[in-house]
């Protein structure tokens, strides 16, 4: 825990997904206006006292949008990535754990999954149902859990054939216990790191698809719809499109950079 | 005959893209052992040591031949009755206990299954047989030093009171002292007397203190099994003659 002290980096992406959850939760106490109240006297106003980010094209105020935008954002990032880690682990379990043909099924398919451009998939499934902010949590979770499985695969295997688990199989140490004590604890740290860095993704994934019109509809906002809106008004608007840019940028940055730093906490090795 | 091993051949099958690799680490082994006796195998490194110990603990698949402990095919006990037959010490002592789980966790392993009603007192009998505290059992495996992960482990395995007990390279990454320390547990434990021990390792000087019986190995094959003193006085196999000579610089 002290180590998070000495890299500025960490400490700075944990200090900023702290404040952005803590405005997320808060949005309604935090927000000085309704997000969704319009003032057409008040259109495309550059920020001010009265508007920190400015307005956009309705006269809605830009920080109260993007508060309540970091909801959707921190939650399809948290959600996408829990169906990523569950589905991801429980294939690569299963493959490394048991082996042989279940492997040889399972590495297969991922494979398979594996092949498809991941942004594409999501998009024909998007635009197959309907948009909205579950749709693109379950369609992120489910299309991004490939890699996680090999990983989980990988770890499994390795773990399965060192010393203290052939000693506590030595010993009669039951299967449930052999898997649950000794091998799933230990592969569960390169899990954690792909999850931090995994909800980065997911953000910029929803982003994407929201700036295509395909993520959370009106009037629920998303920082990637703040952004597509803006970028009608690019040459007028600027803080539309820059704001949201840098809200992203950085909760996804900081992701990495926990991620990171977890990484090397969990592997000081490389 | 407590052990016997008749013609153990093994063959490693790496599977690269398109084609196998195959390579045979164990070429017709045989050799049997009495109960309580102590042996110690030597070898250069690769010539299926690891390979033969692994086998014997059943926790390495064989191709062909036969492990029999008491007369009955190794294959043919469960893994709770074998448990209480041989156990085996691995080489990296930093690998074998779980890091993740408090030294009592690991070592109540060893007592599963158990039905004594002096648990504690077992434990701090078994633990100071091998020169521990009982207060270690509130400790993580990083908390301790190679040579006492090494009599941790031996002490887990004692519990579970097997008829044989194979070391593989115990000491091979313990400093002077520690490897003293532990060839004395052993020895503590041939006082006990009904326990075999089987020492691997490439140390012909440490084989040599340990045990009056030798099994050499080369490539697979066991080149000479014999009494210490008559490995050391015959010298007339070059591989042998370079083992023995490597101890007297
Ligand atoms: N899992 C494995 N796959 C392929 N080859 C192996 C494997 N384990 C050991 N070998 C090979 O078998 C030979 C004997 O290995 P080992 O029994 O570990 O020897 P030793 O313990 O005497 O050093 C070595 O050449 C080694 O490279
Ligand atoms: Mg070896």
């Amino acid at each position: 825990m002290k180590r998070i002290f000495k890299n500025k980096a960490a400490l700075a992406g944990a200090v900023f997904i702290a404040l952005v959850i803590f405005a997320a939760a808060l949005a309604p106490l935090i927000a000085p206006q309704d997000p969704s109240s319009q003032e057409l006297t008040q259109r495309l106003r550059p920020p001010s006292a009265a508007h920190l980010l400015g307005t956009d094209d309705l006269g809605r105020d830009v920080f109260s949008r993007m508060i309540y935008g970091a909801r959707v954002s921190i939650s399809v990032g948290f959600f996408a990535v829990l169906i990523t880690v569950v589905i991801g682990c429980f294939i690569g379990m299963l493959s490394g754990y048991f082996g042989g043909v279940t492997d040889s099924v399972l590495m297969r398919f991922t494979d398979i999954m594996l092949c498809f451009p991941t942004f594409f998939l999501i998009l024909i499934v998007i635009a197959f149902f309907e948009p909205n902010i579950y749709n693109v949590m379950i369609v992120i979770g489910l299309t991004s859990w490939t890699g996680l499985a090999r990983i989980v695969r990988a770890e499994v295997l390795s773990v399965r054939e060192r010393e203290f688990v052939l000693a506590s199989k030595m010993l009669a140490v039951g299967k449930p216990r052999l898997f649950f004590v000794h091998i799933l604890p230990n592969v569960i740290s390169p899990i954690i790191v792909y999850a931090a860095i995994g909800i980065g993704g997911a953000i910029l994934t929803e982003s994407g698809l929201s700036f295509l019109g395909l993520g959370v509809q009106p009037p629920m906002s998303s920082w990637g719809q703040i952004l597509m809106q803006g970028k009608d008004y690019i040459y007028i608007a600027w803080w539309l499109s820059l704001f949201p840019g840098i809200a992203i940028l950085l909760t996804v940055l900081s992701f990495n950079m926990i991620g990171e730093f977890l990484r090397d906490v969990f592997d000081p090795k490389t | 005959m407590f052990l016997e091993v008749a013609n153990l051949t093994k063959t490693y099958i790496t599977k690269e893209f398109f084609s196998e690799k195959k390579f045979l680490a164990l070429d017709d082994v045989s050799f049997s052992l009495n109960e309580g006796e102590f042996l110690s195998v030597i070898g250069s490194s690769g010539s299926g040591k690891t390979t033969l110990g692994r086998i014997l603990a059943n926790i390495l698949d064989f191709d062909k031949g036969s492990v029999k402990y008491f007369g009955k095919e190794m294959r043919e006990y469960g893994t709770s009755e074998l448990s209480g037959i041989v156990q085996m010490i691995f080489q990296n002592p930093y690998a074998s206990l779980n890091p993740k789980l408090k030294i009592r966790s690991s070592f109540m392993e060893g007592l599963a299954g158990a039905k004594n009603s002096d648990t504690e007192g077992i434990i701090e009998k078994t633990l100071k047989s091998v020169g521990l505290e009982k207060s270690i059992l509130d400790n993580y495996p990083h908390q301790f030093s190679g040579g006492q992960r090494q009599r941790i482990a031996v002490a887990r395995i004692l519990l579970k009171k097997p008829k044989l007990i194979i070391a593989d390279e115990p000491f091979a990454s313990l400093d002077i002292y520690s490897q003293n320390q532990m060839l004395d547990i052993f020895s503590g434990i041939k006082k006990y007397g009904g326990v075999s021990v089987m020492l691997i390792t490439h140390d012909i000087a440490a084989a040599a203190r340990f045990a009056p019986r030798m099994i050499i190995m080369d490539s697979g094959r066991i080149i000479k099994d014999d009494t210490t003193d008559n490995v050391f006085n015959e010298k007339k196999n070059e591989y042998i003659m370079e083992l023995v000579s490597s101890m007297e610089i």
